[in-house]
């Protein structure tokens, strides 16, 4: 039986993941910064690196343990080498091909959205089939059309800020610790969702396209003048209502012009609630069927890296032990690009 | 002991294969980036002297101060060799390696010749210590002969652990920041 451990340093999470052959996740350690990024709101990429310098192994000693497994019984590694911030990516980097070339184990290559895509497809075997991808998070945000896995076309991108950068940015008006995302969605539940009308941005422009830059200001206006914490909810509530609008009526637009009747919906903002309920109700009115990723592989993880990698190794991958970070790397073969303002 | 002494803190990525049967091997890597040096330095000197991973004792390693992502991969590189592989790793910091290297005080000094770190005892009261510019604007060949006594001593020094029945825990391998180094945090 072929065990491949992951490992993902793309942002500010330390993560490392046994996954067998069938997908099946043996075991999965994250190891997060947020008392690190905390007081800064948002991840400063020198800091990061260091933590992740700091815990790598131990991540890696513990995903092993709790796998029951020691590195002489893996069938491959792969690392996380195509995304994320670049002083982040080369210690998981290293890391991996410290540990490969230590055991002569193939080293594979994976992007880390296409490892969210394939979060999604690991516990959804129909998703092997062509699909779109909501692929959102704190850093990306785009609608992929999975043609087959490798083969992808990005219909839709952020042009600014992503949904999550957006949560974190209005969790920080609104007081809320840093990531926001879960904050503000707990928040949202005790509020009003009509209580704003805040903007839902490019809704009806006809693209497939995203922008959430212009939503921060109005939600940071309202949230300054608020004049006491009761309103909070409601700011929130209104806040996510206005996101998930667009990501509902985006995807569903992506879905009906490619004539495609599969979604799948990846990345942190994945396990929002409003997100979770809407999208399948929606969909259901259009004969879409949805899936999201588990919530343990929706933030980010290394079984996602992991189960790619297991796919790309029964597809015949060899993998290297001469792997850099090129953490601007484009998407799949077709090279498409899933980055803001930039073309595919 | 077959040991390995790797060191990427400055200008290039040099790396020492000193075997058991007392054979040494060196490699120095510069101008491909850091991270791509440190690789190579190390298959390098693997590659001299007919040595896989597996047949290692121990690596020693400078955990700086110095190049940020040179001290970065060259220890983390270092940890995921010797726990993949379950042999010892020990870093010691440039501070550290230096002061020894003397065999008596030294002061690091800065491009203006401020002194900006201390390290090891004189018996004598009042010597002067050794200064050591922490940016030597030497040749290649001159900087690289600097270099090379830092990575025999840090051979030797990984020879001494080794002896001595030192921990050398991979997963206890850490760099060494140059304000962390000034406060005590770490050495």
């Amino acid at each position: 039986m072929g065990l491949v451990l992951g490992i993902e340093t793309a942002c500010d999470d330390t993560a490392a993941a046994v996954v067998d052959e069938s997908f099946a996740v043996r075991s999965s350690v994250v190891w997060g910064q947020k008392q690190t990024h905390e007081a800064f709101n948002g991840v400063v990429p020198e800091l990061a690196a260091r933590r992740h310098a700091e815990v790598i192994l131990r991540v890696v000693k513990q995903a092993l343990n709790e796998a029951g497994v020691g590195p002489g019984d893996l069938s491959a590694i792969a690392v996380n080498n195509q995304h994320g911030l670049i002083r982040s990516v080369v210690v998981g980097v290293a890391a991996a091909r410290g540990l490969a070339f230590a055991q002569n184990l193939p080293l594979i290559p994976v992007h880390h959205v296409e490892a969210h895509v394939f979060s999604a497809i690991m516990t959804d075997p129909e998703l092997f089939d062509e699909h779109i991808c909501l692929a959102v998070a704190g850093g990306h945000n785009a609608l992929i059309r999975v043609h087959s896995i490798g083969d992808y076309e990005v219909i839709g991108r952020t042009l600014d800020d992503s949904a999550g950068e957006a949560f974190d940015k209005v969790g920080a008006y609104l007081g809320l610790p840093f990531p926001a995302g879960a904050h503000v969605d707990k928040l949202a539940r005790g509020g009003n969702p009509n209580a704003y009308d805040f903007p839902r941005p490019k809704l009806k422009d006809g693209t497939l396209n995203f922008s959430f830059s212009g939503l921060k200001t109005p939600v940071r206006m309202v949230a300054e003048k608020l004049a006491d914490a009761s309103s909070a909810p409601d700011v929130a509530a209104s806040f996510e209502r206005a996101v998930v609008d667009v990501l509902v009526a985006k995807t569903l637009a992506a879905a009906r012009m490619h004539g495609i009747s599969k979604v799948s919906v990846v990345g942190g903002v994945a396990c929002n609630t409003l997100l979770r309920q809407e999208l399948p109700r929606a969909a259901e009115k259009e004969g879409v069927r949805v899936t999201f990723a588990p919530p343990r592989l929706c933030t980010d993880n290394a079984a996602m890296v992991a189960g790619l990698a297991q796919y790309k190794l029964r597809e015949g991958a060899s993998g290297t032990l001469d792997l850099n970070a090129t953490p601007n790397a484009p998407l799949g073969r077709r090279g498409a690009n899933y980055r803001p303002n930039q073309q595919a | 002991m077959n040991i390995v002494a790797l060191d990427a803190a400055g200008r290039y990525a040099i790396a020492a294969l000193k075997r058991s049967d007392g054979a040494l091997y060196e490699a120095a890597i510069g101008g491909e980036g850091a991270v791509r040096s440190v690789y190579a330095a190390v298959d390098a000197v693997l590659a001299k002297g007919d040595m896989t991973p597996a047949a290692l004792d121990a690596i020693v390693v400078n955990t700086g101060p110095g190049s940020w992502t040179g001290v970065r991969i060259a220890v983390t590189y270092a940890a995921g060799l010797a726990f993949g592989a379950r042999f010892k790793a020990f870093g010691h910091s440039g501070f550290v390696i230096g002061g020894r290297l003397t065999g008596g005080r030294v002061a690091f000094i800065d491009q203006l010749g401020k002194t900006v770190a201390e390290e090891g005892a004189s018996d004598r009261d009042g010597e002067s210590p050794h200064l050591m510019n922490l940016f030597p604007e030497a040749s290649a060949e001159d900087y690289l002969a600097a270099r090379r006594a830092f990575l025999h001593l840090m051979l030797h020094m990984g020879a001494e652990a080794l002896t001595s029945g030192e921990a050398g825990d991979p997963l206890d391998l850490q760099t060494t920041y140059f304000q962390e180094f000034l406060t005590g945090a770490r050495n």
